[in-house]
């Protein structure tokens, strides 16, 4: 960190912050509000402009633009956050499950009649959804201790509604699929 | 994927044999279309849920908090001190450090460079509504244990562990302030170039944020750089762990690189005016 404070002291920066911290606590209304600055004067007072182009700063423009669409991943050897990118394209499975544009797993709460009925929807489906709703209800039996679940598919959307919060459990079973 | 979507061909297939889907042939799902009126008399009449007499069948809505005569009880006591000043109170939204490390991941953050409102606004998943009193970001500790990323980032508010959790992977975390019309300038800055104005000085804070901001522990972007340096080894004894060198590390210009109070966006300089269009930039004539 000494080496940053010597690049700050180099750019003249420490001696600025020292001289504005000063005269921030005397003098508490400056440099605060926009109202406390000038009017525009007659035109003659200011310098003249001219475009630069392809400046040396241009970069720092186009840092400031957003992408126009969502970025894909990058390949890394390990995700901290527990984000996987899709391994598997379901051949073995007979399903599959897409990924959202956000490259996120497709598995949402509905929650109705505030907050009195919770539905897991999954979402993305294609293939074979029956066999999937199959292997889902197996997952959230085990997770309530065997206690029967109920589910309902639309196979025209690609949907399965299952009914309880288990988001968290069916997310984490289908990243550990592959999907 | 071809043969797994054997639904919806199945459902295309279908769609061919039958005739041509156009408007003449087209009509809403049985019941999916809500009658908006409500028949009087003869017309369907009754009560319609709104009951007999009264305020409740008028549908006459009363103002919130009246009591139908009481004294309310808003009204009832003559001092409530807690919410006072409430609208003028600024507003920091959260973010976690796991919501960070996802950006992160997911490719929507680049690490790279360094990090600030505009880049977790152009990122499209976190929005900032200065109008709304929100000042910029806080950074919290969930996710605390699984933050693995070395990067130089300004938020506005962010607490000693935040703080121990950057600084341990090498990190630089610095906090600092933003008046609304610079958040308003960073929260998307392409649509503020877009307006062709001259980019202003940023704001210096409030007598109420000064504190906070030019003290070391909180990494304020007014306190002295050596009192910084120094913090930084301190929490890094009372947290355990070996600081890194950031001055031996390859990417120390990034993680050096600092926004002068002054200035809003970095490397852009007061006065200069961005033209998006022509890609060029107005400067003063040396």
């Amino acid at each position: 960190m000494a080496a940053s404070t010597k690049l700050l002291l180099g750019s003249g920066l420490c001696h600025r912050l020292a001289q504005l911290t000063r005269s921030l606590h005397t003098q508490p209304a400056q440099l605060s509000s926009f109202r406390s600055s000038k009017e525009v004067q007659s035109l003659e007072q200011y310098p003249e402009v001219e475009p630069v182009e392809s400046a040396a700063a241009w970069k720092f423009v186009e840092r400031l633009l957003p992408p126009q669409t969502v970025p894909r991943p990058v390949a890394k050897t390990d995700y901290p956050s527990g984000w996987q990118p899709q391994k598997s394209d379901g051949s073995e499975s007979g399903y599959f499950v897409a990924r959202t544009k956000n490259h996120m797993v497709p598995v949402y709460l509905h929650t109705r009649f505030r907050g009195q009925r919770r539905i897991t929807v999954v979402r993305r489906v294609q293939g074979d959804i029956w066999a999937l709703e199959k292997d889902l209800r197996a997952v959230v039996e085990q997770a309530r201790n065997g206690k029967l679940c109920a589910t309902r598919v639309n196979e025209l959307s690609g949907q399965i509604h299952i009914h309880g919060d288990y988001v968290d459990v069916l997310r984490e079973h289908l990243k550990a699929k592959g999907f | 994927m071809a043969h797994l979507r054997e639904t919806s061909d199945k459902a295309l297939k279908l769609l061919r044999t039958l005739p041509r889907v156009q408007i003449g042939n087209l009509r809403p799902n049985p019941n999916s279309k809500q009658n908006d009126k409500r028949g009087r008399a003869q017309h369907g009449g009754d009560k319609h849920g709104a009951g007999n007499k009264g305020s409740g069948q008028r549908q006459n809505f009363m103002r919130l908090g009246y009591e139908t005569g009481n004294q309310p009880f808003y009204m009832r006591f003559p001092y409530e001190p807690y919410y006072k000043g409430h609208h003028m109170k600024r507003q920091y939204p959260p973010i976690s450090l796991l919501q960070l490390q996802v950006l992160i991941d997911t490719n929507r953050i680049d690490v790279s460079q360094p990090v600030d409102i505009s880049t977790l606004c152009n990122s499209g998943l976190l929005n900032l509504k200065p109008a709304e009193m929100e000042y910029g970001f806080q950074l919290t500790d969930e996710g605390l244990d699984n933050f693995k990323a070395k990067i130089n980032i300004e938020v506005q508010y962010a607490n000693e562990a935040v703080i121990a959790a950057i600084e341990r992977n090498g990190g630089v975390i610095r906090t600092a302030y933003y008046d609304p019309r610079s958040l308003h300038m960073l929260s998307n800055a392409k649509k503020w170039f877009e307006k062709g104005v001259p980019i202003p000085n940023r704001m210096m804070p409030p007598q109420d944020a000064l504190d906070y901001y030019t003290d070391a522990k909180n990494r304020g972007y007014l306190a002295n750089p050596e009192e910084i340096s120094k913090d930084r080894l301190v929490l890094a004894q009372k947290y355990g762990y070996q600081l890194p060198r950031i001055e031996d590390d390859p990417s120390f210009a990034m993680l050096s690189a600092a926004k002068d109070p002054r200035q809003v966006f970095y490397g852009l300089e007061p006065g200069w005016l961005i033209n998006v269009v022509d890609k060029t930039i107005v400067k003063r004539k040396k």
